[in-house]
């Protein structure tokens, strides 16, 4: 039997592949588990982002969670109704200036939220677990740099 | 006082990721369009390129890929139909194997090269200790998704 392990020469994009859908996996058992299991895609970062202070959190404009998604703005919009309609975010004009909206997670959305984070905190641990935080370091500078390599292209 | 970066702000990895989704696939899709090639099919790109080493294990290819065995016969079709592979069944033993196209070597030069673009520009971006934490990180990404059950 072979000993060589299944990363040995990997390029970085299958590498890259693999190690998103731990973060996937994980999150999307934690959905599941948590009875949200209809969360659109990019909807858990659009969650996960807003307060989830009990038991009235507080609104955010959703221009700035639109903004902070890096979709266009009109998939962006479309990912907000499709949390509204599905109960995870409630919308309200903003009392200070009728024509700007703020969003809110509901019970569900905290709900959500949580499941989310819970998953996110667990692969965080594991990670740590297996490499140094210098290693880390270099984890997190690959991965902004590759968003850089990607803005130049 | 420099800003900064993005790394050391506090983004989670997942976001991180998000942010960083798409640089390969740019880079790669800008090759395969300097050879008249637009239509390989999302995930093919990686189906070609573990043809292109010399993979010829399904099952590999398919846990490589984290897919069901349905999508990759899906992906597997599509190439075949449009020309970047062919599919030959032993009529022995009625295994399936796959071989690149002329097409499909041009796809396979084009992942290369995109790939390559990326990689020396990463290269450029981050220190030696860095590109090391970066592999390592992904790795043990990797096999932390290997160890959860089957979503």
């Amino acid at each position: 039997m072979s000993d060589r392990r299944w990363y040995q020469d990997v390029p970085l994009p299958l590498l890259m592949r693999e190690a998103r859908d731990a973060y996937r996996d994980a999150i999307g058992r934690a959905l599941a588990d948590a009875g949200c299991d209809d969360i659109p895609r990019n909807g858990a970062f659009a969650l996960v982002g807003l307060d989830r202070g009990a038991p009235e959190p507080a609104f955010s404009p959703q221009a700035h969670v639109v903004a902070s998604l890096g979709l266009s703005k009109q998939a962006a919009s479309q990912l907000i109704d499709t949390l509204v309609l599905r109960e995870y975010l409630e919308r309200r004009a903003d009392p200070a200036d009728r024509r700007r909206m703020g969003v809110r997670l509901t019970d569900r959305g905290r709900t959500a939220a949580i499941a989310i984070q819970t998953a996110i905190d667990r692969i965080d641990a594991a990670i740590a677990q297996l490499i140094t935080a210098d290693e880390l370091h270099g984890l997190r500078a690959g991965l902004a740099a590759f968003r850089v390599v990607r803005e130049r292209q | 006082m420099p800003a900064p970066s993005i790394a050391d702000t506090y983004i989670s990895i997942p976001e991180l990721m998000r942010l960083a989704r798409g640089s390969y696939k740019r880079a790669i899709d800008a090759q395969y369009a300097a050879r008249g090639i637009d239509d390989v099919p999302s995930p093919g790109g990686y189906v070609i390129a573990y043809l292109a080493s010399g993979e010829e294990s399904i099952p590999e290819m398919i846990e490589g890929l984290g897919i069901r065995k349905h999508q990759y016969n899906q992906f597997v079709d599509s190439l075949v139909l449009r020309g970047f592979i062919t599919r030959d069944v032993d009529p022995d033993t009625g295994r399936a194997s796959f071989a690149l196209t002329e097409r499909g070597r041009a796809a396979a030069e084009a992942i290369v090269e995109g790939t390559r673009i990326v990689d020396e520009e990463l290269e450029r971006s981050l220190s030696p200790r860095d590109i090391v934490g970066l592999r390592r990180g992904l790795i043990a990404l990797g096999e932390i998704k290997r160890s959860l059950p089957e979503p």
